[in-house]
């Protein structure tokens, strides 16, 4: 086993930059998202770990070898790497059982062995008595398992996996979830997953690296990178936070205190008086109150979502932007005046609002 | 757990497997064709007995044999295209723009030509338009008998040659009517166009690049053909440069190489100019269009039945009629008996078949050629196509583009630069290739690959590059990824490529011509030769065999194609 890491490590393709000096340790055993939207880099970051491409800066490192510099890279065959293709790449014209076992058949083992390692793996997957059916006889889901028991049955020290649920239903998203976590407790392997879906890096991952524009806007844990985002692009790609400009007035105990359109809060976070700052605000962390202290402001829309309703509230300040809250119990009427508590919020860090 | 705790690096060996494969794959590709091309080009710009500075090119430019030769092939193969563009052209719109019915036969026919080879194309009209005609005859429109063959002319091998390239227009302009973009035909109509109004304005300006791309290639293959020119000019006495290098090698033997060598350079420039001309109108004409909504039909109403009587009229007139007049000389019993039921004999296919020795022979040499020129073309193309579209090799992609040179000259000249390098024994072995059937087995390595490389890499564009990268990571090495993953993928695309290959190859004349010997003849030789030596019904015979042998692998290749990619088998919709 082993854990993986990038020194200081940049790739382009052509014009585009694709990575730009990421330095990651990801720790033997981890269990590592990659997060981002499309075209940030997550992917190409994943596949300088497979040797898919060699870096043109930095190096790649598998524990202490380095198998990737620039001009070389150490050729995927000869890594012991397993990988979760996000179209699953199942060879259409091998059964189940041989898609699983090309692996240890290209690596000589016995036959006996061979046979014990498929069926155990696909066991593990819950597709046992399915190893002669072909590819495209498996529902998606079924393709996804058959991917997941060839990764397994490599043994590998480290498992890659390139957005695996995205071309599965949403149902299904949820049980393979719980699989991907029960498949990393018993192999204890270095995982590295990328993602574009924050849900699944959050409730997966032991740590998250955020990526925007090549570069690692934050490395932390999950519940880091909901609770203090370390710029405006995390606070809004994780958990569909709220950026909302605000003006450091002083400090209350542990809290700093901010003034919203005109509303004076205690908020988590850093800050000197006269600062102007963004606030990242979250519907949950929001609620309307009939009086109290809060910001003003009329309602605007809603949205019915089961346990709450999502009420759209515009305040009455100029210029601030609609706020989204979650409310239980009977919604406020379209058009009626509100107040909106804000009962948490987090200054981010050294970035300066555009006022 | 059996994962070791850290990952052995090995040391950098110079050659990975992948790049050890490029440069196999690029020996071959050069040792065949490059190299033997590349020495034609030397060889013909030196300075000859004369030791003048390019004296053999001057030699041959000053000769008055030359000039006539080179005049020909300009006035034969422009008035062939001439042909063939309008046949391929009005064929197309009609099957392309109308709603007549049997578009699937109809299309058959017209493409038939491009299966038949050709001198069997040549021989079939000889016996369709000579004295003893088994159809003209009977309706009185032969020749009267001692009367010479009126395709025995400039004429003859125009309609001919215009004939079988007009296959080549058809399918260009059929590829170009696909992409004329569907709402431009519909704007044309609600404007209150009439269909042949929107024909000539809106649909054939748009055409007009497929059908100037599709003549320069028909003029390509006109200056290159042999068949043809060798059938009815050498007794017609119109002399053109393929048939002008076939007559001097014949009588000269090997020693008039140098010659030869400048012929075929200037060969090469015509057919060179003709490829670069269609590529600068493929390039410019291209109009962007979204191909899928095909255009709809003209209906033609109550003409409809007349256009389909004259489509059928015409195209069995240029392809069937010719072929029944080659069966029908096939089983007459004598030169100038009529043909009846009572007459009919199989005597020719027995002497062909079982008595004439070098017949026999040629058939199985044909066979044994094209066998190992189709296994081992494809055998190449796949590693080249796989390194090429999947690992987006630069140096495989060079490769692959140099591999249409010795098939994009004429044969005759990559015969003679064959012969130029394999002449001599072959270093440390003093053996000589030449007067083997291994020389034509080289020179048809050298031409037949990229018949299979496009096979190839249109089925490699369809295999998903992470099948190829899933089973590296497996730790598969590339030849073990080309057998296990790659191989399995592309093999009906590989294998409808060495189809094509053995067919074409089967009844290859242009350059085993000028490379065969006694003992090594191929079937186009063999029949080429039987009709040369007066020979006609047996000749014929050995024709009718050959095209059915072409014709049911066709109908193979066909069949199979219907679960192949686009771009895999070139007449296919």
């Amino acid at each position: 086993m082993a854990g993986v890491s990038f020194e200081a490590v940049s790739k382009s393709f052509g014009e585009t930059r694709a990575v730009e000096g990421v330095s990651l340790e990801i720790a033997d055993g981890e269990f590592f998202a990659l997060l981002g939207p499309s075209g940030c880099g997550k992917t190409t970051l994943l596949r300088l770990v497979a040797g898919f491409e060699t870096p043109d800066e930095g190096n790649v490192k598998l524990g202490d070898a380095v198998v990737g510099r620039p001009g070389w890279a150490l050729p995927p065959e000869k890594r012991k790497i397993g990988m979760v293709f996000q179209s699953y790449a199942l060879w259409p014209n091998m059964t189940v059982a041989e898609n699983v076992g090309f692996a240890l058949r290209v690596r000589r083992l016995a036959e006996a062995e061979r046979v014990r390692i498929v069926n155990e793996s696909l066991v593990k997957v819950g597709l046992e008595g399915m190893a002669d059916r072909r590819p495209h006889e498996l529902s998606g889901g079924q393709r996804q398992r058959v991917a997941l028991a060839r990764c397994l049955a490599m043994r590998p020290g480290v498992v890659l996996l390139d957005e695996p649920l995205a071309n599965l239903d949403v149902h299904l998203r949820e049980a393979m979830q719980e699989e991907f976590a029960r498949f990393h407790k018993e192999i204890r392997a270095t995982v590295v997953y990328v993602t574009h879906d924050q849900a699944e890096a959050l409730a997966l991952a032991d740590r998250v690296a955020v990526m925007d524009a090549g570069k690692v806007e934050q490395m932390a844990s999950p519940r880091m990178l909901y609770a203090e985002p370390a710029s405006e692009m995390v606070a809004r790609f994780v958990g569909r936070g709220l950026v909302v400009p605000a003006l450091v007035i002083g400090r209350n105990a542990e809290r700093v205190v901010v003034d919203i359109f005109g509303t004076r809060l205690p908020v988590r976070g850093a800050g000197a008086s006269g600062e102007r700052r963004a606030l990242c605000l979250r519907a949950e962390n929001l609620a309307i109150t009939p009086d109290g202290n809060g910001i003003r402001g009329r309602v605007t829309g809603l949205a019915f979502h089961g346990a709450a309703t999502l009420v759209t509230v515009q305040p009455d300040a100029a210029d601030a932007p609609e706020l989204k809250v979650e409310h239980a119990g009977p919604p406020p009427e379209q058009g009626s005046a509100v107040t909106v508590e804000v009962r948490d919020g987090w200054i981010i860090p050294q970035r300066e609002t555009q006022a | 757990m059996s994962g070791s705790s850290a990952i052995a690096v090995p040391a950098r060996s110079l050659f990975s497997s992948e790049a050890a494969l490029l440069v196999l794959v690029a020996v071959y590709i050069i040792v065949l064709g490059l190299w033997p091309l590349g020495r034609l080009f030397v060889e013909s710009l030196s300075g000859g007995a004369s030791g003048e500075v390019l004296g053999l090119l001057f030699g041959q430019w000053r000769s008055a044999a030359m000039h006539r030769a080179l005049l020909n092939t300009l006035e034969s193969s422009l008035l062939a295209t001439l042909v063939s563009v309008v046949i391929g052209t009005a064929t197309a719109l009609a099957l392309t723009l109308t709603d007549v019915r049997g578009k699937a036969a109809l299309t058959f026919v017209a493409l038939l030509p491009l299966l038949v080879p050709s001198q069997i194309t040549a021989l079939a009209w000889i016996e369709l338009t000579g004295a003893g005609s088994p159809i003209l005859a009977p309706l009185g429109l032969a020749p009267a008998p001692g009367a010479t063959n009126p395709l025995y002319s400039v004429w003859g091998i125009v309609l001919v040659m215009g004939i079988e390239s007009s296959t080549l227009v058809f399918l260009a302009v059929r590829a170009g009517l696909r992409n004329v973009p569907r709402d431009l035909v519909e704007a044309a109509r609600l404007g209150g166009a009439h269909p042949l109004r929107v024909t000539s304005a809106v649909i054939m300006p748009l055409a007009m690049p497929s059908i100037l791309a599709g003549a320069a290639l028909a003029f390509v293959t006109s200056i290159g053909n042999f068949g043809i020119p060798a059938m009815l000019g050498i007794p017609g006495r119109y002399t053109v440069l393929t048939t002008l290098i076939y007559q001097r090698l014949q009588g000269f033997g090997p020693r008039v190489l140098g010659e030869v060598a400048a012929l075929a350079l200037i060969l090469t420039v015509l057919a060179v100019a003709g490829l670069i001309l269609r590529a600068l109108i493929v390039r410019r004409g291209g109009f962007a269009a979204e191909p899928g909504a095909p255009l709809d039909p003209f209906r033609l109403g109550r003409s409809r039945v007349v256009v389909e009587l004259l489509l059928w009229i015409a195209l069995a007139g240029i392809a069937i009629l010719p072929l029944l007049a080659l069966l029908a000389s096939s089983l007459a019993p004598a030169l100038g008996v009529p043909l009846r039921i009572d007459t009919a004999t199989l005597a020719n296919y027995r002497f062909a078949l079982f008595e004439q020795e070098s017949t026999l022979r040629a058939f199985a040499n044909s066979f044994v050629l094209a066998l190992a020129a189709a296994a081992v073309s494809a055998t190449i193309a796949v590693p080249l196509a796989y390194l090429t579209v999947l690992r987006k090799n630069p140096g495989a992609r060079v490769l692959d583009l140099l591999a249409d040179a010795p098939y994009a000259v004429p044969g005759t000249v990559l015969a003679i630069a064959v012969i130029i390098v394999f002449l001599p024994p072959i270093p440390f072995t003093g053996v000589s290739l030449y007067g083997t059937l291994g020389i034509i087995l080289v020179a048809y390595l050298a031409r037949f690959l990229a018949l299979a490389l496009r096979p190839a890499v249109a089925g490699m564009e369809q295999v998903p590059k992470n099948l190829d990268e899933a089973a590296q990571v497996a730790g598969a090495g590339v030849i073990r990824r080309l057998r296990a993953v790659i191989l399995p993928a592309v093999a009906p695309s590989a294998a409808a490529g060495a189809l094509l290959i053995f067919m074409t190859a089967f009844n290859e004349l242009t350059v085993s011509v000028l490379l065969w010997s006694t003992g090594h003849e191929t079937l186009g030789v063999a029949v080429f030769f039987l009709h040369y030596e007066g020979n006609s019904p047996a000749a014929a015979a050995v024709a009718v065999i050959s095209i059915a042998v072409t014709l049911a692998l066709a109908i193979l290749t066909s069949l199979m194609a219907r679960n192949l990619p686009q771009g895999v088998v070139p007449w296919r919709a």
